[in-house]
């Protein structure tokens, strides 16, 4: 108990470089912003955050918002003053100020103000805000400002900085990655997600008139692929904790049995990563469905520790310099920092 | 928590904590995040297992979207060779979904403020299956003693503030008052409405706001040119007098 205990402590005791945490910073508040500006654009902030005794369309007093209760109740001047400084949290944590405790202390800001106006109005909110939350704690608990920021321009005068940041906070970030894929996968019980039910579940969502974009009666003539598709979306979902477990077994490589040296043959990483980037752009070209996929994409760097991210950035520049007939300008995997 | 300037090497998963050996004591603090991470981890795995309490109400089981999943159960449970009716796998699958979700409301309990106050939830309810009677909101107005259609999702012909309406909120919003159990929030949507139709149609004397329901198509049927009609669901008229 005591060694496993010590082993526990030795993990969060990691450290590493902070591209990874970094990227997930600056996507997610990229939607967060994104969540926020298409409401107020289309007039829809009073509309949906406020009581219907002061213009908004249904009855809002029994707001499930421990803050906004504080506050006195969804009024305009609460819901606007919550969607502000919701708003200028989220550009500061776009551009990474703040340092170390600062850049927390934004990324609680931006929380609770997602958290309060999302909680308002319950039949106006999607999965995107709970994600969204959990994403902006996950910034609270690690140093997503440590380089890609103008903290890290303001120390040492470039965009990005060698600090190192502690590593558990990306593991949590991965494991709610994992949660969210194997959790929708496992709610999906309809029989139309199985074989009894034909694989007919992405042909029938995508005629939904809530979410499609425009009429998608086309789908009938390449059914047999959506039949596809709703195979491979359910297993792809169900079978995602795999990742995490590629990622703990590889830890000791040329260690364990068979099954073990099975599933660390392969980076299981990549084919789920491209299936999962591939759906999420299908989705937001056929699906209004909010700012989920974005939210969703901002864990995938996370996937990665920072040297992997600078070796696959470094291996992009060779290919764009050697198709531009350039002289690559990165030529190795220490050339850039983390 | 000291930082360093040294960049992790490939092969190992991440640099041990700068000053921390093998022989270095943790501090209290160390323990304490130990302790918290495990909470955090439990919170986020226990409240991610699927709460079937969510969908357990009768109206919503009685929808003929519900119904079909049920027939197809049952006939997939048929086939093992002794028949199963609808409503036995109903009674059964209900009584299951009770205890299942009381059990789960149990063990999450502990992270009730955590939720509640932090923000860490996991409700990922996302395309549990395809609403195959889906409804469509559409708004008409009065002219003149006649009707006509302002306002219907996603047509490219009747499009009245429909910057509003498709906003993805929005349909969240509207999708859920196509189900039973919202008829009082329908109602107050409705009014709303009205509201702005009394200011966007002057010579407008009444709205009606419907949802029209309609089976989805299959594949044949589409091919085939034999989209099935819908019915109109939930009609709420009203008179625009009392917004002039």
């Amino acid at each position: 108990m005591r060694r496993s205990w010590a082993a526990w402590l030795a993990i969060l005791g990691r450290r590493e470089g902070g591209t990874s945490l970094a990227l997930f910073r600056l996507i997610t508040a990229a939607a967060l912003i994104y969540n926020l500006v298409p409401a107020i654009l289309r007039g829809l902030v009073e509309v949906l955050w406020v009581d219907v005794a002061h213009g908004g369309y249904r009855p809002l007093t029994a707001a499930g918002s421990w803050l906004v209760a504080l506050l006195g109740g969804p009024t305009p001047g609460v819901v606007w003053g919550l969607v502000v400084v919701t708003l200028v949290a989220g550009v500061a944590l776009l551009a990474g100020v703040g340092g170390r405790i600062g850049g927390r202390l934004v990324a609680l800001v931006a929380l609770q103000g997602m958290f309060a106006i999302s909680m308002i109005n319950g039949d106006a909110k999607g999965s995107y805000d709970a994600l969204l939350c959990n994403s902006l704690w996950l910034l609270v608990l690690g140093d997503g400002t440590a380089t890609l920021s103008l903290d890290a321009r303001r120390r040492g005068g470039s965009w990005r900085s060698e600090l190192l940041v502690a590593a558990w906070p990306r593991y949590l970030v991965i494991t709610q990655l994992i949660a969210v894929y194997a959790s929708t996968g496992l709610h999906k019980v309809s029989a139309f997600w199985l074989p009894m039910g034909g694989y007919t579940a992405l042909y029938y969502i995508l005629l939904q008139p809530t979410w499609h974009r425009w009429e998608m009666y086309w789908l009938a003539w390449v059914f047999p692929l959506t039949q596809v598709l709703t195979a491979l979306t359910w297993t792809w979902e169900v079978s995602f904790p795999l990742v995490g477990l590629y990622l703990y077994l590889r830890q000791r490589p040329g260690e364990g049995g068979r099954l073990r040296r099975l599933l660390t043959r392969w980076d299981l990483r990549t084919p789920y990563v491209l299936f999962g980037a591939s759906m999420h752009l299908m989705i937001f070209l056929l699906m209004e469905v909010g700012p989920f996929s974005f939210i969703t994409l901002a864990y995938y760097p996370c996937l990665y520790r920072p040297a992997e991210l600078r070796r696959a950035a470094a291996w992009i520049g060779r290919r764009l310099a050697r198709r531009g007939g350039e002289r690559p300008a990165v030529t190795g995997a220490g050339a850039a920092p983390g | 928590m000291s930082t360093g300037a040294q960049e992790p090497g490939d092969q190992g998963p991440s640099t041990p904590a700068t000053g921390q050996g093998p022989a270095a004591r943790p501090g209290i603090l160390a323990h304490l995040l130990g302790l918290f991470v495990i909470y955090h981890l439990a919170a986020v795995i226990i409240q991610a297992i699927p709460d079937p309490g969510v969908g357990l109400r009768r109206a919503a089981w009685r929808e003929p979207t519900v119904q079909q999943e049920f027939k197809v159960w049952a006939e997939f449970f048929s086939g093992f060779g002794r028949e199963v009716t609808v409503d036995e796998l109903q009674g059964r699958l209900w009584t299951i979904a009770q205890g299942f979700t009381e059990a789960r409301a149990a063990i999450a309990e502990p992270f009730g403020p955590y939720g509640h106050y932090v923000g860490v939830r996991q409700p990922w309810r996302m395309f549990v299956a395809p609403h195959r009677f889906p409804t469509a909101l559409v708004i008409d107005v009065q002219e003149a003693g006649e009707w006509r259609v302002v306002y219907a999702d996603r047509s490219t012909e009747h499009t009245w503030r429909a910057r509003t309406f498709g906003h993805d909120r929005m349909r969240a919003a509207i999708f859920r008052y196509g189900w039973p159990g919202y008829a009082k929030i329908y109602g107050d949507f409705s009014r709303w409405i009205a509201g702005l139709a009394a200011a966007d149609f002057p010579e407008a004397s009444h709205v009606r706001v419907r949802m029209y329901k309609r089976r989805s198509p299959t594949p044949e049927e589409v091919r085939e040119d034999r989209v099935p009609k819908g019915e109109t669901i939930y009609p709420v008229t009203i008179a625009l007098e009392a917004w002039r």
